[in-house]
């Protein structure tokens, strides 16, 4: 078990406040530069405040500022891939979403009974590994899963 | 004039339930009012754009802020709110609560609601050996101490025999800014058999017992040694069950 990935927000805030830089897995450079071997964004905790560290689209010049509401939206609260890791890392490490339970003691915000699932299509099973081993269905017991934005 | 146009906020990402949090919204051309749909419960925005109070409720909020002045409202401005619970999700233990100023236990899902907390009961039986995470609040908040040891005592209502007393043993569960003490409550003493065995004839009753926890915070004063502080809960109630002890 590798911690640090596959987080929730309320558990990537603390490692922030702890001096971590963490982000979104799904934040890399590949839609802005097409390069995924660097982030495109991190929030970092400084001063009591939250700070979004950021590349400038076209010129790739990095950039500060204090997180507004349009930097961090619904999704990003219920996001369950949060990591201090660079996309280098991630892809090194093999596992994306990786985390399941292992919060810390932290627990997730709590939904609405009536929410529709939300999963990354991309990686819909990301709480088994990235390639897991699938046991028999007679074998499965039911694992903590939350959607994932 | 023109309607307002409402700045830009920064994110509200680290607040949790109970915790107190003001934040004055900004536009221009003078609004005359304001209005955020989508609060949570405990929060409330005033007629000047101070947004402020403390949420009742975790989970995450999408918040609508409107200003208006004499030519009409603003458009919404949107804020994401994310509210965590104060509680942990670690299934093994069981949350107590005292509160630091006045020593009351409380026992989540247990207690009575209302403020009576001295009222807080905890349904154990011989045997048990039971996890208590013990947290230590003002007003909501967790708080954080130089913890050295947490004793619980369970003693008989009519006397000053301790039936059980726990090690002393801590370990800290949670996050060091608001932690929570786990101790672990071995009920398996033979003076708890002997008073439970007293009773034996009483089927389908509980033994009511009390309790108390003691907790001793190192304290360091300048140019001094350090030392102990040593404080102890409200009594409170335990109802041990009669039906499962062993005929001795």
């Amino acid at each position: 078990m590798n911690y640090g990935s596959g987080m929730i927000w309320p558990l990537a805030a603390e490692y922030a406040r702890r001096g971590w830089a963490v982000r979104r897995a799904g934040w890399d450079d590949n839609e802005v530069f097409g390069d995924t071997g660097r982030a495109l964004r991190w929030v970092v905790y400084q001063n009591a405040l939250f700070w979004l560290l950021y590349r400038q689209a076209g010129t790739g010049n990095k950039a500060t500022r204090v997180i507004r509401n349009t930097d961090f939206v619904v999704e990003d609260f219920y996001a369950e891939d949060w990591t201090v890791l660079t996309p280098e890392c991630l892809e090194m490490q093999g596992s994306y979403g990786y985390g399941g339970d292992r919060w810390q003691g932290k627990k997730p915000y709590p939904r609405p009974a009536d929410t529709a699932p939300v999963i990354d299509p991309m990686y819909p099973n990301a709480v088994h590994g990235t390639c897991p081993v699938v046991p028999l269905y007679e074998d499965i017991r039911r694992t903590y899963q939350t959607p994932t934005a | 004039m023109a309607i307002p146009v409402i700045s830009n906020t920064t994110s509200v990402l680290g607040y949790r339930k109970g915790q107190y949090f003001e934040y004055q919204m900004q536009a221009t051309n003078s609004p005359t009012s304001w209005t955020a749909n989508g609060l949570p419960s405990g929060m409330e925005i005033s007629s000047s754009g101070l947004v402020s109070g403390a949420a009742t409720a975790a989970g995450v909020y999408l918040i609508k802020v409107i200003a208006t002045n004499g030519d009409g409202p603003s458009a919404p401005l949107e804020v994401a709110m994310g509210i965590e619970d104060t509680n942990f999700n670690d299934g093994i233990g069981i949350e107590m609560n005292i509160d630091l100023r006045s020593g009351a236990v409380s026992v989540p899902g247990i207690t009575p609601s209302g403020s009576n907390a001295s009222q807080a009961v905890m349904f154990l039986k011989y045997g048990d050996k039971v996890f208590l995470d013990v947290g230590f609040l003002k007003g909501e908040e967790l708080q954080t101490m130089a913890m050295a040891s947490i004793v619980m005592n369970i003693r008989e209502f009519d006397g000053e025999t301790v039936l059980v007393q726990s090690n002393g043993g801590i370990e800290i569960i949670g996050t060091s800014d608001r932690p929570r003490y786990r101790i672990l409550v071995n009920l398996d003493t033979p003076d708890l058999l002997n008073a439970l065995a007293n009773y034996q004839t009483d089927y389908q009753t509980t033994f009511d017992a009390i309790a108390e926890i003691e907790w001793r915070v190192d304290y360091l004063e300048p140019g001094a040694l350090s030392s102990e502080v040593i404080r102890s809960s409200k009594t409170f109630r335990i109802a041990i069950d009669r039906d499962l002890v062993p005929n001795p």
